[in-house]
């Protein structure tokens, strides 16, 4: 397994974990981004907008996300470089595929977030908002210094959960070819005739990175919780 | 309510003579709402005198709650005009705001934020809206705490109170804004029978201190205690205003002697 | 519109294999995920631990790596190829198969005890204290709230099995995913197979969702199947 590794496949995998490990940070932030104004859209109040919200998460998380992934891909794939051929001087111009996968990926996953955070913020009693309105805060103000907390906190356990699926999400990327950990432990196991070195390291990047997670979420539920100690 | 006896009546001289604008605190001139077609208060009229204290009174469902959210436009409504202190309430506006900040509120679910220390749930505001630095901030926050008894508590975290103290922190938290008007609705409402009696007397000192209050409230011995004037509203409509004395004993209105025989034994 | 059509059907022979995968999968990993759950209930200890931690491993990697391996990992090992093995692990079906069942297991089993933990004490002692046999008192008193408690994140942990279904079309399994993607790679035409493909899966959910509140409604006794959320 050493031997692998120093012949430059330690450095592959090396990079492959820095970009399954960007696209993943990058998802998991938007996918939240994502779940906030969709849930402030949904309750804006505006005609349908809750309506079109549910639909999103509903279809979003009914279709398997690789036919997902495919679709909003080369949508934006072609999207994209269509625009850039728009604009003067930028006509040979290519966007590295990274962009369109992060928002692929933000987009899929932004719909679990939707939901978690619609659920979420239904929990937070109507009076909490009643009590900063009435106690002058604006709405912006109200909503990061009042709600948004108390919403984290509820879902805190669940953001746990979101943060392992957005790596694990980020698997599919190598189907579209991106060099993410999947796919550099393939081509490692079919070029070397050594697969059980290769995908037993992916497999133990993931194992360490579900544990790393739960181990941080776990700590952050822990903080959290003080304010819930001898509650009534 | 036994509370009532022991309540000393406040002393009115000082605050007559304050009185010098003649300005009232809030002027609600034919006010009316509706909730989509279900008319919720009608043609409200109701004056209200820098330092008077008036207690709100009536049966379920007959709008009190819902008057005094639009005091403080918590509600919009739909017909009439709301003043306070001259300023006019208009939805959506910014007077909302100025209003907001001399009106404060106390609920009767407390509506502290549970994610905050009782000392941060009284800086909060100071700091975001007023921009009191934080120091300045704490200081007030530790004034008003001990004016309602719990500086001890500022550390802890309101779901660590037990219901009284919550209320009283709720108190303190609006008071904290240096408010000139001080909204209750039914704040002792949920609370367990032994705790009323603190939030009662921690009102007591508000109305001591010449604090313009309106209170919507079940505890009639704390009314005669401490109201210049209590209203008495049914379905939507004032039905009867009067002070004290003359309300509980001698009620003009049918609908009033009727209430009365229900509430007081 | 005649091309539609064409495709339609073409990608609609891959929906037996994709409803046989989903439900064979799913009825082994809830076999699996029973007995599983039922043993760390039932003899806590190390070994208990040691299944839990083993589990969690397997929920943390992607379904996609486990495929991978299953299926151009496992034909190398002597012990696979030269026995009766070879026979399953030689079809790109049965590979999809195992891997399905093995994840659900490792998700399923987590709900099955989430879901017992959540029972009331009080019930459980209630139960005996009317004299009922252990067997009786799971019966009467922990299934039904199990039940109860786990309605919710079994549906989710179902239509995320069905999504996944959809990856074993990346070890050459031809599902719905599989045609889709063959049509996509032939035409260059993204939108269509792929959005057809889409249709038909969001039927797939609907009428699974539907199958199980009322399973749920006909199971549980008094109380109606929970809103689904998370
Ligand atoms: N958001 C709302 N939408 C529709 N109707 C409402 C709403 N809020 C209150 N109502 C109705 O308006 C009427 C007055 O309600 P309000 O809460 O003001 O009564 P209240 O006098 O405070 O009663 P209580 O003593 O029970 O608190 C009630 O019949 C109530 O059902
Ligand atoms: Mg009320």
């Amino acid at each position: 397994m050493i031997d692998y590794l120093a012949s430059g496949w330690g450095l592959q995998f090396l990079s492959a974990i820095g970009t399954s490990l960007t696209v993943a940070a990058l998802g998991f932030f938007f996918c939240i981004l994502i779940g906030i104004l969709c849930t402030l859209f949904a309750r804006s109040g505006f005609r349908g907008s809750a309506g079109l919200v549910s639909l999103y998460t509903y279809v979003f998380r009914s279709l398997p996300d690789i036919l997902l992934l495919i679709l909003i891909f080369y949508t934006l794939d072609g999207a994209i470089q269509a625009l850039l051929h728009l604009v003067p001087g930028m006509s040979g111009v290519r966007l590295s595929a990274y962009v369109p996968a992060v928002i692929s990926t933000s987009i899929v996953l932004g719909a679990y977030a939707t939901e978690l955070f619609r659920a979420g913020w239904a929990d937070i009693p109507q009076g909490q908002h009643e009590a900063g309105r009435s106690l002058g805060f604006t709405t912006l103000q109200s909503l990061v210094l009042i709600i948004l907390p108390q919403v984290y906190r509820k879902i805190i356990p669940h953001l746990g959960s979101l943060c392992l699926i957005s790596l694990k999400e980020t698997a599919l990327l190598s189907i579209i070819g991106i060099p993410d950990i999947v796919r550099t432990a393939s081509i490692g196991a079919r070029s070397t005739g050594a697969p059980f070195v290769f995908y037993g390291i992916a497999i133990a990047i993931f194992v360490i990175f579900a544990i790393l997670c739960s181990r941080i979420f776990a700590h952050l539920e822990q903080r959290v919780r003080q304010d819930r100690a001898g509650a009534r | 309510m036994s509370a009532a006896a022991s309540i000393p009546m406040p002393d009115k001289g000082p605050i007559a003579m304050n009185d010098t604008s003649h300005t009232p605190a809030i002027e609600i001139v034919g006010m009316s709402k509706w909730f989509g077609s279900f008319h919720v208060l009608e043609d409200i009229d109701l004056k209200v005198k820098q330092g008077e204290r008036i207690v709100v009174c009536g049966p379920s469902g007959s709008g009190k709650s819902t008057m005094i959210r639009c005091i403080n436009g918590l509600e919009d409504f739909q017909r009439g005009r709301i003043v306070v202190h001259g300023q006019e309430l208009r939805q959506r506006a910014r007077a909302l705001d100025d209003v907001r900040k001399k009106v404060g509120m106390v609920f009767q679910q407390f509506n502290l934020f549970p994610h905050l220390t009782v000392l941060e749930n009284c800086t909060l505001a100071q700091r975001w809206v007023h921009k009191v630095p934080g120091s300045v901030a704490i200081d007030i926050a530790m004034q008003q705490l001990e004016k309602v008894r719990i500086p001890e508590q500022a550390q802890k975290y309101p779901g660590q109170l037990s219901g009284g103290q919550q209320q009283r922190v709720a108190i303190a938290r609006s008071l904290c804004l240096r408010p000139s008007i001080m909204l209750f609705d039914e704040p002792t409402s949920s609370l367990d029978p032994e705790m009323v009696r603190e939030v009662l007397d921690t009102m007591a000192d508000l109305a001591r201190d010449g604090m313009t209050i309106i209170c919507v409230t079940h505890e009639m011995g704390f009314a005669r205690g401490i109201a210049d004037r209590i209203v008495f509203m049914d379905q939507g409509r004032i039905v009867e205003q009067a002070p004290p004395a003359e309300f509980f004993d001698a009620p003009r209105e049918e609908r009033t002697q009727r209430f009365l025989e229900q509430v007081v034994r | 519109m005649s091309v539609l059509l064409d495709y339609l059907l073409e990608i609609l022979q891959g929906l037996g294999t994709t409803l046989s995968l989903f439900v064979i999968a799913l009825v082994i990993g809830f076999v699996l995920a029973s007995a599983v759950a039922a043993f760390q209930i039932r003899f806590p200890g190390i070994v208990a631990r040691s299944i839990w931690s083993l589990m969690f491993c397997i929920r943390g990697v992607p379904l996609l790596l486990i495929l991978y391996v299953v299926y151009y990992g496992f034909p190398l090992l002597p012990f696979i190829r030269e026995t009766v093995l070879w026979t399953v692990f030689a079809s790109p079906y049965w590979c999809a198969i195992i891997c399905l069942a093995f994840v659900e297991m490792a998700f399923t089993s987590e709900i099955i005890r989430g879901a017992y933990y959540q029972t009331p004490r009080e019930q459980v002692e209630a139960a005996r204290s009317l004299g009922l046999s252990g067997f009786q008192t799971f019966r009467v008193a922990i299934l039904p709230a199990m039940l109860r408690n786990g309605f919710a994140p079994y549906t989710t942990e179902v239509i995320l099995l069905c999504k996944s279904t959809a990856l074993a079309f990346t070890i050459t399994v031809m599902d719905l995913m599989g045609y889709a993607n063959e049509i996509r790679a032939r035409t260059l035409d993204i939108y269509h197979p792929l959005l057809i493909a889409g249709c038909i899966y969001i039927c797939i959910v609907v009428i699974t969702r539907l199958i199980l509140s009322t399973l749920f409604n006909l199971v549980a006794v008094g109380g109606t199947a929970p809103e689904d959320r998370a």
